[in-house]
């Protein structure tokens, strides 16, 4: 039990932060300045990155397994390297916050806790290693994320993004379960290992997995804004408070990303889908080729920055999805290799340009008012020249210009693909390139209204507080620090790749892929895997069967 | 014919026979009707899960079922309050046809589905001592369960993870509608006041506004 609370303490910090604030706030005169929860909030995310590195460095040394209860969350690299990522995010969130929302009317104590009770949902769908706790650690990110987009209450554009981002998650999450229901139909589990060993076995019905695959799929698309499912992005984007819009672009996405290649790594890939590999990478490649290029284009038509950055990480979300492909291509292709570290490396460039693009753009939310145009960027370079700097890196980064970050993440993901399948995706990946240099015009034209237009006359006012400069900060340096020392990153990242447990990385451990003919329930499916702790009362263990006499 | 197998025909005949109460033009007239019809079909699933001895998910069904959930929807009705003329007849459209078309094929599939799995035998005993589905065995078979107990157990030990997050999700759920409902609209150091147009949802002049922080009691 006590190593169980070890390993999730990092989650652990997020709720006991999340309750804390609610608690406390209720105490506080409703008069009260509520600015210093997001100095606590950043602490507390900052607890939990550090809990997070600090299993990660001494959980070897300590002899610690991986699973926490009873397989239900698994604490290892993988896992540790989001909840990092996304603890980071979260902290930028939350110093980005507090004089943008008490000037939108909505700084709340239940603002910064709602916000942590992001990050930990992040956090247990990222961990998570049956379908049930991946759902209801989705739906708690989720519902935060509904909540925070509509929080502005007097603003109907806020309003209604929550609602329309709510309405269409919730059919999302529908999409999930109905495919999650055909896969526990399929295998008799929930948990991704049982399932990829119970699928691994022959006479698996195609139509019906290839069904589960589509919804669940479909579903995840959704929450990282994929092409069909993409029409919530700009006004969701738009209508939400900007710090929220940053946590979206970053968090939200990494964590959906995450948790759908986890989900399609270990739970499906390997021989889980022998009957689906000719037709699923060619899906995802698909998918993502479209979604870049639907991305871009719309992104050139946009006025407005904020929806400008939306688009924007549609594209994105196009590139990483040709990232995935690596993650189900099929393992006994000759010259197959195992996914690297591109995707979480991209994932962590992203994450933090976007961070410090909507930290730089919260700083035009002065007196309530939202507008991200031409005209209130104009001059953000001489008037706040911070603000402007921070503004325009993240530009540059975004665009994919050769010293920064997302230029060795694009490159990395092309390593990746190219690999698959001995280069059969080359097309696509030129489609990538040329997306990318259209996507330069509207990166760089922002970049231009910061520095190269005429000042107009009146100065506009900013959002000008310590706490937001430490974000705006905070982003700057992430992006200058993983841009110059990639290496440390990528192999961060590949680490955490290669920790997932799959069926061929716990194969020499315990398990062994079941013989044909064997009866698909009766496998000891459900013992521990690596290094049990003595739980055979916890252990669902089959019981023999006796006449039973209770009715 | 055993007793189990007249229950089953009766509540699966009462759940058919309610469910097609509640669509029928003349009794769907009145939605009230059909909520009632509605209750008495949840009733008898409960039934058929009770002979399927999932007695908790049996007794979750008319609590949570039958009576929560039920009552919402009488109460939305009633606040609704549809005059008979007021309701649209049913209007067949490309996506309603092809929704049903879906429906029919995974029914189909189904079926095909249960009868595989019987094996094709003659009956498949469901009583508790059997362990076995079509051929298939189950280790650990119907000992208890189903039960209250064997869902108990499985919720604290091997899904004890997924429980407690979903009471995390309720908080969560609660909270963001407290705030987005209850919470009132007095601003913190806002330089400008609100737009005037939507004064109206302020449910409290400013002076009052301090004291309604949590909403009503």
């Amino acid at each position: 039990m006590l190593h169980d609370l070890v390993l999730t303490a990092p989650l652990l910090i997020l709720l006991f932060a999340a309750l804390f604030t609610l608690v406390v706030d209720a105490f506080l005169p409703s008069s009260a300045n509520r600015s210093f929860w997001g100095y606590f909030g950043a602490a507390a995310s900052a607890a939990s990155v550090l809990a997070a590195a600090g299993l990660w460095k001494f959980g070897g040394a300590l002899e610690m397994h991986t699973t926490a209860f009873s397989h239900q969350l698994s604490m290892g690299p993988y896992s540790l390297f989001f909840i990092a990522l996304t603890g980071i995010c979260a902290m930028v969130t939350h110093l980005s916050s507090p004089k943008y929302m008490s000037e939108h009317g909505s700084g709340w104590g239940e603002y910064y806790a709602l916000l942590h009770f992001a990050a930990f949902g992040m956090g247990a769908m990222v961990a998570a290693e049956s379908l049930l706790t991946l759902f209801v650690g989705l739906e708690i990110m989720s519902m935060a994320i509904y909540v925070l987009v509509a929080i502005k209450r007097t603003s109907q554009a806020s309003v209604e993004a929550g609602m329309k981002y709510f309405i269409m998650g919730s059919v999302a999450s529908a999409f999930l379960l109905y495919g999650m229901a055909f896969l526990y139909g399929l295998s008799g589990s929930t948990g991704y290992l049982e399932i990829s060993l119970a699928l691994a076995k022959p006479g698996v019905n195609t139509l019906w997995l290839a069904l589960a695959v589509l919804l669940t799929s479909a579903a995840f698309l959704f929450k990282v804004a994929a092409v069909p499912f993409h029409m919530w992005t700009p006004d969701a984007y738009e209508g939400a408070p900007t710090p929220i819009t940053g946590l979206m672009s970053s968090a939200v996405k990494a964590a959906g990303f995450a948790a759908l290649l986890k989900f399609l790594y270990a739970c499906l890939g390997g021989p889980a889908m022998s009957s689906l590999h000719a037709q699923v990478p060619a899906l995802f490649a698909t998918i993502a080729v479209v979604t870049m290029t639907v991305g871009n284009l719309l992104a050139l038509t946009q006025k407005s920055a904020k929806r400008t950055l939306a688009y924007s990480s549609i594209a994105h979300a196009g590139y990483l999805l040709l990232g995935c492909v690596a993650f189900v291509a099929d393992p006994n292709l000759p010259g197959y290799q195992q996914p690297t570290g591109a995707v979480p490396f991209y994932l962590v460039g992203y994450a933090f340009a976007s961070l410090a693009g909507f930290s730089a753009l919260t700083v035009l939310g002065k007196g309530g008012e939202e507008r991200t145009d031409e005209e209130q960027i104009i001059g953000l370079g001489r008037n706040y020249p911070f603000a402007g700097a921070v503004l325009a890196l993240a530009m540059i980064s975004l665009a994919g210009v050769p010293p920064t970050l997302g230029f060795f993440g694009k490159l990395q993901l092309a390593r990746d693909v190219l690999g698959v399948e001995g280069g059969k995706y080359l097309p696509y990946i030129i489609i990538l390139v040329l997306n990318s240099v259209v996507s330069a015009y509207y990166y760089l034209r922002i970049t231009v209204w910061v520095y190269m237009r005429p000042e107009p006359k009146q100065t506009p006012e900013y959002i000008r507080e310590t706490s937001l400069q430490w974000a705006m900060g905070i982003a700057a340096v992430g992006i200058l620090l993983v841009g110059i020392l990639p290496q440390r990153a990528l192999q961060l990242g590949a680490r955490g790749v290669a920790s997932i447990r799959t069926p061929a990385a716990l194969q020499s451990l315990r398990y062994e892929l079941a013989k044909p003919g064997a009866q698909p329930v009766a496998q000891p499916v459900a013992q521990p895997v690596a290094q049990p702790l003595a739980k055979a009362a916890e252990a669902p263990a089959p019981v023999e069967a006796k006449p039973a006499a209770e009715n | 014919m055993s007793m189990e197998l007249i229950l089953f025909y009766v509540l699966g005949g009462g759940a058919l026979a309610f469910a097609a109460a509640m669509l029928l033009p003349n009794v769907g007239r009145n939605p009230i009707h059909s909520a009632l019809s509605l209750v008495g079909t949840l009733f008898c699933l409960a039934g058929l899960y009770a002979l399927l001895s999932a007695h908790l998910l049996s007794a979750l069904q008319i609590i949570v079922y039958a009576g929560a959930v039920m009552v919402l929807f009488t109460f939305v009705i009633m606040l609704l309050n549809l005059q008979p003329d007021e309701i649209q007849p049913v209007r067949l459209t490309t996506l309603k046809v092809a929704a049903g078309i879906i429906g029919l094929f995974v029914f189909g599939k189904l079926i095909t589905a249960i009868t595989l799995a019987a094996g094709g035998a003659q009956s498949v005993d469901l009583t508790p001592h059997s362990a076995a589905i079509g051929g298939a065995t189950w280790e650990g078979g119907f000992n208890g369960y189903g039960t209250i107990r064997e869902v108990g157990r499985m919720l604290y030990t091997t899904f004890l993870v997924p429980f407690e997050l979903v009471s995390v999700l309720l908080l969560v759920a609660a909270v963001g509608a407290v705030v987005l409902a209850k919470r009132s609209l007095h601003y913190i150091d806002a330089p400008t006041p609100p737009p005037a147009k939507l004064n109206r949802l302020a449910n409290k002049p400013e002076a009052a506004a301090t004291h309604d922080d949590h909403g009503h009691h």
